[in-house]
C-alpha cells in the first residue's frame, strides 16, 4: 500500500511546483515544450492516481480488517486535501489571467487531475467513515444463548456454503 | 493451523440473509475463514482488538465495498468468545451489520 504515501508527494511536487510557476508569473511566459511537459505530467500523475483508486477499491471489494485500514488510510485524506487547495486556488487564478491557448489547455487537464483527486477524496472518506463508526450495542441475551448453544453441541463449525454438502 | 470457527445456526443465517450480492457474500465467508480462522496472537491479543466493556471477547471488522452490488460501503462486526483459543476453537457470539 506504498501509493498511500507516494502518489500524495507527487501530487504534492506537481501542485508546488505549478504555484510557484503562477506565483512569479512564469507561466506564461512558457515554452510550448514546458507546457507539453506539464500536460504530459498530468496525464501521468492522472493515470497514477487512476492505478491508485483501482487498488484500493480491488482491496475493499476483497474485504479488509477495518481498523488496520483506517490506520493505514486516515492521513492520505489530509494529504489529498492539502493538494486539492492548491490546485482549486491555481484554476482559480488561471480563470483570471489572459493565458496562451496551450497554457489554458493545460490548466483543464489540471482540473481534470483535480476532479480525480476530489473523488478519490470521497472515495476515501466514506470507506474511513464507515470503517470509524462506533460499534452499535451488544445483545449480550443473544452471546448468551449462543455460548450456551456451544455448551450443549449446537454450534457448528463455519463453512463455506459452496462447501456444504447437500442434506439427506 | 487455523482455529475452528463455531458459528450459530443464528447467525449464519443472519450472513446468509445480508444485503450483499452473492460476491460479497462470498467475500464475508473469506473472512471468516481466513482473517478470524488464521487470527494471530498478537492482534488477539491486543487491547484495541478486545471488547470495550468486556475485554474477555475479541472483536474483528471487516470493511467492504460491494462493487458487485450496491457499491456501498458495508461493515461487519464480529464478537468472538475466544476463551477455548487453547483448544483451537473460537465461536461466533454476535454479528452485526452496518
Amino acid at each position: 500500500m506504498a501509493t498511500a504515501t507516494m502518489l500524495p508527494d507527487l501530487a504534492v511536487g506537481l501542485a508546488e511546483t505549478m504555484a510557484d510557476a503562477f506565483e512569479t508569473r512564469r507561466v506564461e511566459e512558457w515554452t510550448s515544450e514546458e507546457v507539453s511537459a506539464a500536460i504530459f505530467a498530468c496525464h501521468f500523475l492522472r493515470d497514477l492516481f487512476a492505478m491508485a483508486r483501482r487498488s484500493i477499491e480491488d482491496s475493499l471489494s476483497a474485504g479488509v480488517e477495518a481498523k488496520t485500514f483506517f490506520a493505514h488510510y486516515e492521513d492520505a485524506v489530509a494529504d489529498l486535501d492539502a493538494v486539492l487547495a492548491t490546485v482549486e486556488q491555481l484554476v482559480a487564478q488561471a480563470r483570471t489571467r489572459h493565458l496562451p491557448k496551450l497554457t489554458e489547455e493545460f490548466v483543464l487537464h489540471y482540473q481534470a487531475f483535480g476532479s480525480d483527486l476530489a473523488s478519490l477524496r470521497q472515495f476515501l472518506t466514506e470507506a474511513l467513515t464507515k470503517a470509524k463508526t462506533r460499534s452499535r450495542p451488544i445483545d449480550w441475551k443473544r452471546v448468551h444463548e449462543v455460548e450456551a448453544a456451544y455448551q450443549r453441541g449446537e454450534t457448528k463449525p463455519f463453512q463455506q456454503l459452496s462447501e456444504k454438502q447437500p442434506e439427506e | 493451523m487455523p482455529y475452528w470457527v463455531h458459528i450459530s445456526d443464528v447467525d449464519r443465517a443472519y450472513l446468509n440473509n445480508l444485503p450483499l450480492s452473492d460476491t460479497a457474500k462470498k467475500r464475508v465467508e473469506d473472512f471468516v475463514e481466513y482473517a478470524i480462522a488464521q487470527v494471530d496472537d498478537a492482534f488477539r491479543n491486543d487491547p484495541a482488538n478486545r471488547t470495550q466493556s468486556d475485554p474477555s471477547y475479541l472483536q474483528m471488522q471487516l470493511l467492504l465495498f460491494d462493487k458487485w452490488g450496491d457499491r456501498r460501503f458495508h461493515r461487519l462486526d464480529f464478537f468472538i468468545n475466544d476463551g477455548n483459543a487453547s483448544q483451537g476453537a473460537l465461536l461466533v457470539v454476535y454479528v452485526d451489520h452496518e
